[in-house]
C-alpha cells in the first residue's frame, strides 16, 4: 500500500441553503477542492459520493454518475454512491483512499451531500429513521434522539454523568460555532437557555441534539509520493479504519459503548502507529451531546465514564487537553448528514494548514469520527501535515 | 419452570438453545441458522428508559411514551414499549418489570411490577 494524501479541499457553509439544491451543492464544493488542488478535473479517475436520504427528501437517486456528468468528469471513470446513514461521507473518503492506496488510480474525488431544510420536520424525522432496524427496535417507536437517551440514561446511572455535563458539551460546541463562517450556527447560546430547552426523549433537551441542514463538502486525494506538486501543504491520511456495530441497542453488549467506534479507533490507531495522546485535534461524531462523551471515551481519549468530567473540567476545548469539535461539531456547526464526514475532514485539513478560526497551536496530527445510524458503521481517519 | 413465574416469547437455537431476540438469521453464540419459537423464564428489569416527546408521524397519537431496554436473561435484552405508560412517570433503572405481550407488530410490551 502507498501513502495517500489530500491535496484540495472544498465546501459549502452547513446550514439552511435556500434556492441550492443538491447537485449544485456537490458542485460548488467538488469545484472549490479541484481549485484547492488546481488540478484539471480530466485528471480525476473517480469519483465516491456519501448521501444519506436524497431519494426520500428530494426524490433524486442516481446522483453519483449525475453530479460526475454535470461537473465534466471524464466518461471512462466511476462515478459511485456510497450509503451508511450519517457515516456516508466517511465511507465515501475510505473508498478514494483504497483506490489510491492499492494503485488502481492517482487521483480521486470524495463529495459528501445532503439536501435536507426544504423538507418538513416530520419528513425529515421520517426519512433519518430510515436507518434504523424496521424489522425490529425500529417498531417500538424509537428515534433517533430516543436511542440516544436510552444511552445517556445509563451512562448516568453507571457513572454519575449529569445532565450539566450534556449541556457543557452544547456550550462548547455553540461557543466553537460562533467563530466558524461554515456553520449553521454563529451566535454564542447562554447555558439557561440550553438547560431550559424543550425536552425531545429524556434526558435530552433540544440542544442536546444536532440540527438538520444543507450542505456539501469535498476533498481531493492523490499518492503521498507526488502530492507537494500540488500543494505545498499536504496531509496526509496515516490510519482509517471502518468497523460494523450492532444493529439493535438491545444486541450492543453495553450500552454505554458503541463497540464499532472502539473497533474502528483500535485499527486507525495501530494503521498510524500512534495512540490517542499523540491527537492535536478531533472531529468526532456529536449527533447528540451524549455520543460526543461517549465517543470521546470510545476513542480512547478519556477513561470509559470520565468524559462528561472531562468535559466540565474545560479539556475538550480549543487549548485543552483534547480539544474536540473545534468547528462546533454536528451539534452547532450543524449535520447535512451525507455531507458531514467529509465536512470533519474539511475541518482537520484546515487545522493541519494552520488555517483554522479556532486553530489548535502547531496541530500536526488530527482524527475524524463519523458514526452512522445506531452506530452500525463507523469510519475513523487519522491525519498527519507533510512534516 | 414454576408455575406464576413470568415467561417471554423467544427464538430458541436448535443448535446451542441460546435464546435470541425475534428476528434473528444467524445465532449469535453458534452461527447455527436454525431456530424453533419458544419461551423464557425471565426477571425483567430496566437497563435503561426514555420517554420520546418527538416522534415521526406513525407515533404521533402516542406522545408522550416510554422506550424501555429490560434486561431479560444474562446477555438477553429487549427494546419494548410501557404498558400502563403515565409518561414515564416514577420509573427507575433496576426496576422490575411484568411482562405484558408481543403485539400483532412484534413489538414487546412489558408493564411496572
Amino acid at each position: 500500500m502507498r501513502g495517500v494524501s489530500i491535496i484540495g479541499i472544498g465546501t459549502t457553509p452547513f446550514g439552511v441553503l435556500e434556492g441550492l439544491g443538491l447537485k449544485a451543492m456537490a458542485i460548488q464544493a467538488a469545484n472549490q477542492a479541484l481549485a484547492d488542488a488546481g488540478l484539471d478535473r480530466k485528471e480525476i479517475e473517480a469519483l465516491y459520493v456519501g448521501n444519506f436520504i436524497s431519494g426520500v427528501l428530494t426524490g433524486q437517486e442516481t446522483i453519483a454518475p449525475q453530479i460526475g456528468d454535470l461537473l465534466g468528469l471524464r466518461k471512462d471513470i466511476p462515478c459511485t454512491k456510497v450509503e451508511g446513514a450519517c457515516c456516508s461521507g466517511g465511507i465515501a473518503l475510505r473508498h478514494a483512499h483504497s483506490l489510491i492506496a492499492s494503485g488502481q488510480a492517482q487521483f480521486v474525488l470524495a463529495v459528501g451531500v445532503e439536501k435536507m431544510t426544504h423538507a418538513s420536520t416530520e419528513k425529515n424525522t421520517e426519512g433519518l429513521a430510515t436507518a434504523m432496524d424496521h424489522d425490529s427496535e425500529g417498531r417500538t417507536g424509537l428515534t433517533f434522539p430516543g436511542f440516544f437517551a436510552l444511552v445517556a440514561n445509563r451512562h448516568m446511572h453507571e457513572f454519575g454523568t449529569t445532565a450539566e455535563h450534556l449541556a457543557l458539551v452544547s456550550l462548547k460546541n455553540h461557543d466553537n460555532s460562533a467563530n466558524n463562517p461554515r456553520a449553521r450556527f454563529r451566535k454564542k447560546v447562554a447555558i439557561e437557555k440550553i438547560r431550559e430547552s424543550k425536552m425531545v426523549a429524556d434526558p435530552l433537551r433540544l440542544y442536546d441534539c444536532c440540527p438538520i441542514s444543507d450542505g456539501a463538502a469535498a476533498v481531493v486525494l492523490c499518492p503521498t509520493e507526488i502530492a507537494r506538486r500540488f500543494n505545498p501543504n499536504p496531509v496526509e491520511i496515516m490510519g482509517t479504519a471502518q468497523s460494523t456495530g450492532y444493529t439493535t441497542l438491545y444486541d450492543t453488549p453495553n450500552p454505554v459503548t458503541l463497540d464499532a467506534t472502539v473497533i474502528a479507533g483500535k485499527k486507525a490507531f495501530e494503521m498510524a502507529g500512534i495512540t490517542p495522546e499523540d491527537v492535536d485535534v478531533v472531529e468526532l461524531h456529536d449527533c447528540f451531546t451524549i455520543a460526543e462523551i461517549v465517543d470521546s471515551e470510545d476513542l480512547g481519549f478519556f477513561a470509559k465514564g470520565r468524559g462528561g468530567f472531562a468535559v466540565a473540567e474545560g479539556l475538550t476545548r480549543v487549548g485543552g487537553k483534547v480539544p474536540i469539535n473545534p468547528s462546533g461539531g454536528l451539534i452547532s456547526k450543524g449535520h447535512p448528514v451525507g455531507a458531514t464526514g467529509i465536512g470533519q475532514v474539511y475541518e482537520v485539513v484546515r487545522q493541519l494548514r494552520g488555517t483554522h478560526e479556532n486553530q489548535v497551536r502547531d496541530a500536526e496530527i488530527a482524527l475524524t469520527h463519523n458514526l452512522g445510524a445506531t452506530g452500525q458503521v463507523v469510519t475513523v481517519n487519522i491525519f498527519r501535515r507533510a512534516s | 419452570m414454576k408455575v406464576g413465574e413470568m415467561t417471554v416469547p423467544v427464538l430458541r437455537c436448535s443448535g446451542c438453545g441460546a435464546p435470541a431476540i425475534p428476528p434473528r438469521y444467524v445465532c449469535g453464540a453458534c452461527g447455527g441458522t436454525g431456530f424453533a419459537q419458544d419461551r423464557l423464564g425471565a426477571q425483567a428489569t430496566i437497563h435503561s428508559y426514555t420517554v420520546v416527546r418527538v416522534a415521526p408521524e406513525a407515533f404521533q397519537a402516542d406522545v408522550p411514551y416510554t422506550v424501555l431496554l429490560v434486561d431479560l436473561a444474562p446477555g438477553l435484552r429487549v427494546t419494548a414499549r410501557l404498558a400502563g405508560d403515565k409518561g414515564g412517570e416514577g420509573l427507575s433503572i433496576g426496576q422490575a418489570l411484568k411482562f405484558e405481550r408481543v403485539d400483532d407488530r412484534g413489538v414487546y410490551w412489558f408493564r411496572a411490577a
